[in-house]
């Protein structure tokens, strides 16, 4: 059953952006309902509530959505490796089978309990609702301790899923590129069956640290200010407004950016194992057919600027926790209004990097789909002792022009509306706050999370869509590599009757 | 067969330039493929044609046709021997309408390379005693 909700990944991703744009509507209507009918307080008490959890909600539905199609692309690598490896061994290649890391098996579960908390969450704001309307004062601040620390952790779980279910992909295809060629060699070559490769020299350790670090961040991001609040409210009755909420709001985001780096950097070693897959291939057979191995095209420039952008990104979000946010907790001032501006930057400098990883990513799998089966087709020939050889494909001038670049601008469009959802507000803030017009100030601030939500969930529709492209890359070469190893083995074993 | 459908897809989706130099690598690596598995291979390549929206399988099949045209007599031989033993595998309406579309988009190509490609396909179901195609993809 849950291999069915795995590729429903598509349909999840479409519903998830949905009850963002559903959100955005509302938070345009709350806007207009507290800019000019200020009079009907339950709308606002309810939209208030509303739009602090159902756009992160969908948010949720987003990053399942990518992270079920990371489940798939798993599983179809796996596959591939087991189809290889039941091959090989018919040809007498005993393989023993490596132990996975934790991440592996647990990354699916970090997302489905990614999205039952935040599903806890939207129910929990149900009752604040509830108690909002009732005007029961108790309840309602007892609601929002409850509800926020539970979205993050909804948010460290499916982001941090999102994460181990690539290092996953790095580690399975680290394996693969490796130990392929080298089998297929020792097949035709008649040696002995090889060394399994170390897998912990596959994964950089201090990503996985770096993943966790993250997780942890975001995770734990509201429960101090959730505690602080409850005992402040259990002790004086009072709810604690001098509490900088700002200040832990932006501690999420300084996790979410730690988790975004890191996902930069697992994409970074899937372009790498699958430059080195080429490579390997193409050396494995220019070795075994005798024929002149093509060099790979030079590494695209934009895969240098995906370091970049993850550094930059990052960068500038501990500038801003530790400059603006930690400063405007003790002295509070207009500078919180960059804040919100600032996260978005930072959020935008990683999307744009993780972005190009994933451009690159495709182009290499378009390229390696090119090359895959006329290698099979030479090792096949070598093996049949038939002198027929296959040209390695020609190296294409421009790369880039293989990548769904369609996509990439969409990204971008998220990125620019993302920005642009918050530049201009802090501006007017701004400028309501100089005119000392502190309501407007308000209610523009409110609008700055739909604005923002739709941007983002514009740059998760487009990362899923990436994703959903890579799924079908993986499963052709899933059979490309299945059927031919199986046909080496066939002709080997021919051969050798 | 569900990953077949989807790299069918994604070739369906390609530029045309993309598709034939993708697909002229791939029937080459099934030209070479043990005939059981060959057979298995093909039976499932036109059964996820088929699942195509007509828009793309024409073309789909245009440039299959194109590129197995292209392919040395030996690799030609065995993916239609493969082709026409996958007949018997795959459900009738799937075989006959994948066998019309094949024949109508050679027509397409010119007068000469129908005839070549339909004197090919008989050439070959006589020589391994299969029922020859018919026009109207029986």
């Amino acid at each position: 059953m849950m291999n069915k909700i795995y590729s429903k990944y598509k349909e999840i991703l479409y519903f998830g952006f949905s009850l963002v744009i559903i959100s955005l509507g509302l938070g345009i209507w709350r806007f207009f309902n507290q800019m000019y009918i200020t009079s009907d307080n339950v709308v606002e008490i309810v939209l208030r509530r509303f739009l602090e959890i159902i756009p992160l909600l969908g948010l949720g539905f987003l990053k399942l959505g990518i992270g079920f199609a990371i489940v798939i692309i798993v599983r179809n690598i796996v596959a591939t490796g087991e189809n290889a490896t039941k091959s090989f061994n018919k040809a007498g290649l005993e393989l023993k089978k490596q132990k996975m890391p934790f991440f592996s098996k647990a990354f699916p579960w970090f997302l489905i309990s990614g999205i039952v908390a935040e599903l806890i969450a939207s129910i929990v704001m149900i009752f604040w609702i509830n108690a909002g309307i009732k005007g029961d004062v108790f309840a309602d601040h007892i609601y929002e301790i409850i509800t926020v620390p539970i979205e993050a952790l909804g948010v460290a779980l499916l982001i941090g899923g999102i994460a181990f279910g690539l290092a996953t992909i790095v580690m399975n295809l680290g394996i693969q590129v490796n130990e392929l060629p080298r089998r297929l060699k020792i097949l035709v070559k008649g040696e002995k069956s090889p060394e399994l490769l170390d897998k912990r020299k596959l994964i950089p350790k201090w990503t996985i640290m770096l993943t966790l670090t993250g997780m942890i961040v975001t995770g734990s991001s509201f429960i101090p200010i959730a505690i602080v609040r409850a005992i402040h409210y259990s002790v004086t009755g009072l709810t604690p407004a001098s509490l900088n909420g700002l200040f832990w709001d932006t501690w999420i985001f300084v996790g979410i950016a730690i988790l975004l780096f890191s996902i930069s950097y697992w994409l970074l070693r899937i372009i790498k194992w699958l430059r080195n897959q080429r490579s390997l291939i193409g050396e494995t057979v220019g070795e075994l057919a005798e024929i002149e191995t093509r060099p790979l095209e030079q590494p695209l420039k934009i895969t240098t600027a995906v370091h970049s952008f993850a550094t930059a990104g990052l960068t500038w979000m501990f500038i801003f926790f530790f400059v603006i946010a930690i400063y405007n907790a003790f002295n509070p001032s207009p500078l919180q209004m960059l804040i919100k501006p600032g996260r978005a930057i930072s959020l935008a400098l990683l999307f744009i990097g993780i972005g190009l990883a994933l451009l690159t990513i495709v182009v290499n799998l378009k390229l390696t789909a090119f090359m895959l089966p006329g290698s099979f087709t030479n090792i096949v020939n070598v093996i049949k002792g038939d002198k027929k050889r296959e040209e390695p494909p020609k190296v294409p001038d421009k790369p880039i022009k293989l990548s769904p670049l369609k996509l990439f601008f969409g990204l971008i469009s998220g990125v620019f509306l993302v920005i642009l959802g918050t530049l201009p507000l802090a501006v007017l803030r701004l400028s309501y706050k100089l005119q000392g017009m502190e309501n407007q100030q308000w209610i523009t601030e409110h609008l700055i999370g739909p604005v923002v939500s739709t941007g983002v969930a514009f740059i998760f529709l487009m990362i899923g869509l990436f994703f959903s492209t890579i799924v079908g890359f993986v499963k052709a070469r899933k059979s490309i590599i299945s059927e031919g190893v199986e046909s080496c083995v066939y002709y080997t074993l021919e051969k050798n009757s | 067969m569900s990953e077949m459908n989807d790299m069918i897809q994604m070739l369906a989706d390609a530029s045309e330039e993309e598709r034939a130099s993708m697909l002229s690598q791939r029937l080459k690596m099934l030209a070479g493929q043990p005939e059981e598995q060959r057979i298995q291979s093909l039976a499932g390549l036109i059964s996820s044609v088929n699942k195509l929206k007509p828009k793309k399988m024409k073309p789909f099949i245009a440039t299959r046709t194109k590129v197995l045209m292209s392919l040395s007599p030996e690799e030609k031989e065995a993916l239609i021997l493969g082709r026409l033993k996958a007949a018997k595998v795959v459900d009738e309406n799937i075989h006959k309408t994948d066998m019309m579309t094949t024949l109508e988009v050679a027509k397409e190509m010119g007068e000469d390379k129908f005839k070549m490609f339909v004197g090919l396909l008989k050439q070959i179901a006589e020589k391994h005693g299969l029922p020859v195609p018919q026009m109207d993809g029986s």
